[in-house]
């Protein structure tokens, strides 16, 4: 189907598709790693002293009291202002990546902090070591009360990975952007990027929504 | 060190200072418009006629499942194709107004399921007048629950509005963005204005806190 002289629907799929694979990999990217390195820095907040505990928050707060847009566009410029040269998407992958670790860092630390003092002496005097006891006792109760925080920064991560067209790596947004400048037709662009965004998802916060239900009905 | 120079930004502080007062009658009225509107939606979902209730909970899902970066283009770029042309200041409040009233609608949802009738009913019993119900039955518990997650909407809403730099609303990105391309100090611009919001956002969550910590004292399993 030929709309305009050289944009047929075929190219303009294969420029979503593309776009979606960036948006799917940055995702990905974030919410691994991210959550790796939120769950060592939170876990680390638990037993670090108070002065590691305030510089690694004041770090925390930083990222996550900044809009992420001025993060992007600060990552965007610094490697030029230190001299080193790295590829946009590093940039942005790193980027969404230490936010999302801050904000997973977070969940990490309340999830810990929310388990009382005597389940850890409990489990002590039975002669847990301190893995068995984090493995065993805190985490199993942890999980609970993290569960419903984590899947919410989840979802917002996936969506926040729009931002990064912002410095001009190419994601769905940003090949969104590039179909309109061919087609000049912007409403159903915008309406089925809205729309891919959507399908990937609302799945997954149905699929949160339920594994809160479940973590809650242990409570009970 | 590493050669930054925030004399040409500090010079301009007025012009940032301006963008902060953008930047806050942008969130401060997104938020307040989106709270109102959410009240309405929380209630529509737990009405039992199906028509309102289907259509305020697909509100909610297509507002909170789609970027908000999505929801300032549909708005700005968009609508401008079936003629409805909105300047970017607006259509940066709409898309801030429908965010806020997606996020805050489940928040007053959870302070409603607070609300039980045995407790009212209890206080009817007492004698206690409707407005004496209100004051002392009703609200506290329920504002104990809504108020500090609406506060933290209420810094999201701060931090979203920062997506007027792509439409071109001279909020406070924008203007160190548009000073950055100025005068080429483009660090030193953006961490004068990270650094506002970094202030405004410390304020409003430790106000958060001091309620949590200072007006509720007591817990909810403790009503």
């Amino acid at each position: 189907m030929e709309l305009i002289s050289g944009v047929n629907l075929k190219n303009l799929m294969f420029m979503l598709k593309t776009g979606l694979i960036v948006t799917i990999y940055l995702s990905i990217i974030a919410i691994t790693i991210g959550t790796l390195v939120g769950s060592i820095i939170g876990w680390a907040r638990t037993i670090a002293n108070e002065f590691f505990d305030s510089i690694i928050l004041l770090f925390v707060d930083i990222i996550r009291s900044t809009p992420l847009i001025i993060q992007l566009l600060i990552a965007y410029h610094l490697p030029g202002f230190l001299g080193i040269n790295i590829s946009t998407i590093l940039a942005g992958s790193i980027v969404i990546v230490l936010y999302f670790a801050a904000n997973c860092s977070q969940v990490v630390k309340a999830g810990i902090d929310s388990v009382t003092f005597n389940q850890w002496r409990a489990a002590e005097s039975l002669g847990f070591s301190y893995f068995q006891q984090m493995r065993y006792i805190i985490l199993p109760q942890a999980w609970r009360a993290m569960i419903p925080s984590y899947t919410g920064f989840a979802l917002g991560i996936i969506k926040d990975t729009s931002l990064i067209s912002v410095i001009g790596v190419i994601e769905l947004v940003r090949s969104g952007q590039i179909i309109i400048s061919r087609t000049l037709n912007p409403l159903p662009i915008w309406f089925v990027i809205g729309l891919i965004y959507f399908i990937i998802c609302w799945p997954l916060s149905k699929m949160s929504r339920h594994l809160e239900k479940k973590a809650q009905f242990g409570e009970k | 060190m590493l050669g930054f120079r925030f004399q040409p930004v500090i010079q301009n502080m007025s012009f940032i200072l301006e963008g902060v007062g953008v930047t806050f009658s942008l969130s401060v009225l997104g938020f307040l418009i989106g709270s109102f509107i959410g009240i309405f939606i929380a209630f529509g979902r737990r009405s039992h006629t199906p028509l309102l209730r289907y259509s305020s909970s697909a509100f909610i899902e297509a507002v909170r499942n789609t970027p908000f970066l999505v929801h300032v283009y549909f708005f700005y770029f968009a609508l401008g194709e079936i003629g409805v042309n909105i300047p970017s200041y607006f259509a940066l409040l709409i898309a801030l107004i429908i965010m806020n009233a997606g996020y805050m609608s489940e928040i007053i949802r959870g302070g409603i399921e607070v609300i039980k009738t045995e407790q009212i009913k209890s206080a009817e019993a007492l004698g206690l007048s409707s407005f004496q119900i209100k004051r002392y039955i009703i609200i506290p518990p329920v504002l104990r629950v809504v108020l500090p997650p609406s506060l933290n909407q209420f810094a999201i809403s701060f931090l979203s509005s920062s997506l007027g730099v792509v439409i071109g609303v001279k909020e406070l990105t924008w203007r160190a963005d548009f000073l950055q391309a100025r005068n080429f100090l483009s660090l030193e611009s953006y961490l004068v204005a990270a650094a506002f919001y970094i202030i405004i956002v410390k304020i409003t969550l430790s106000t958060s806190r001091f309620i949590d910590k200072k007006v509720f004292k007591y817990k909810l399993t403790d009503i």
